[in-house]
């Protein structure tokens, strides 16, 4: 390395504690690098050291403090973070809650026992009451064609059958003289 | 110079992250005093130097967990002060108008900050001649003795840069010790 070079080197070396060995064995040799080096040496000496702008006692514990404080501050803000995150779900739950428990009354008071129609749910009783009390005209024919709709839809084959077969010869003879009973059978 | 035990920071640092309070407050205790140094060379206002000191901690707290235990805590440190510092001086320079940081740091009153030690207001006067970057160049390698590797990663910038930086402020330091004749 010419002087130059080791100038340059010097530079980047100033306010450091040790030299390269190779800058130093050519600082060894060469007055003109050394006496430049003496003279940054020098220089910087007339800077101080870092402890020159360290805080005093006071300022220190002072400054501590301050970031001790803030830290706190901090960790606190995240604790009630947390709380206010679950605290937001307190309403969703409560309405989970709520609607279990309106539903298990629910199923508990029967509001969906088989889901039949309540205005028609006693129609086929009615009519076999009135034939039994031999109350014909107290039957309607909405009733009959519930009565056999039902019987044909809940028994496909045999429903039909069995209703003929419990009538009296009374009831069927009424039955035959108002309504096509073949075709309903 | 002083020394920073490292050593000691990483244990402190490893029960750090760990959550544990105390070992921080042991940190910020041995590291306060260097940042703040930092801070307040490079803005020459000391109430803004605490400010940026303390906020510095307290990033550092939040950010623990981020932290790379195989790089050096100090320079990690130093990068958060810098960014911060930085920015604080860039908002100074753009609400006070003033392209000129030599200008911007005369306006500083070092009466009020520091004690009227002649070695310090040397420092501060020397150091205010220089543009921002050469000025962390200065502090970083100067007083908190860092190598040119470790400084590139504070800075964000590639190391022949801050050599540059580096080389260039100590050639200002020369002509200035001749012209204010230090070494007579």
């Amino acid at each position: 390395m010419n002087c130059q070079n080791i100038q340059d080197e010097l530079l980047l070396m100033a306010g450091t504690e040790r030299l390269p060995d190779d800058v130093q064995r050519h600082l060894d040799t060469c007055p003109e690098c050394r006496d430049y080096w003496l003279d940054l040496t020098t220089t910087t000496e007339n800077l101080g050291s870092e402890e020159d702008f360290y805080l005093d006692k006071t300022e220190l514990e002072s400054s501590i403090a301050r970031v001790e404080e803030r830290i706190d501050r901090l960790e606190l803000e995240k604790v009630t973070d947390v709380r206010s995150a679950w605290l937001s779900h307190v309403p969703a739950a409560a309405a989970v809650v709520l609607l279990l428990g309106i539903s298990f009354m629910a199923y508990m008071l029967g509001w969906f026992s088989n889901g039949e129609d309540p205005s028609t749910a006693g129609s086929q009783d009615t009519v076999w009451l009135s034939l039994e009390n031999g109350d014909i005209d107290a039957i309607e024919e909405s009733s009959i064609d519930y009565v056999m709709y039902r019987s044909a839809t809940m028994n496909q084959t045999t429903s039909g059958e069995l209703f003929y077969e419990n009538l009296t010869e009374e009831e069927l003879q009424y039955l035959e003289e108002n309504f096509d009973v073949g075709e309903i059978l | 110079m002083v020394r920073i035990d490292s050593e000691r920071i990483s244990s402190l640092l490893k029960q750090a992250r760990e959550g544990n309070r105390q070992a921080f407050s042991e940190i910020v205790r041995i590291m306060m005093s260097p940042v703040v140094a930092l801070t307040y060379k490079m803005t020459r206002d000391k109430d803004a130097a605490l400010d940026l000191a303390q906020d510095t901690f307290v990033a550092a707290w939040e950010n623990l967990r981020d932290f790379k235990s195989d790089a050096k805590f100090e320079a990690w440190l130093y990068r958060i002060a810098t960014n911060r510092t930085l920015n604080y001086i860039n908002r100074k320079k753009r609400r006070a108008n003033d392209s000129s940081i030599a200008e911007y740091a005369s306006n500083q009153n070092l009466e009020r900050e520091f004690d009227q030690k002649e070695l310090r207001k040397r420092v501060l006067d020397f150091t205010a001649q220089l543009p921002v970057q050469q000025r962390l160049a200065f502090e970083l390698r100067f007083y908190k003795q860092l190598s040119f590797e470790e400084m590139a990663e504070v800075t964000g910038k590639a190391v022949g840069t801050v050599k540059t930086l580096y080389r260039e402020a100590i050639k200002k330091l020369r002509q200035t010790a001749v012209k204010e004749g230090w070494n007579k």
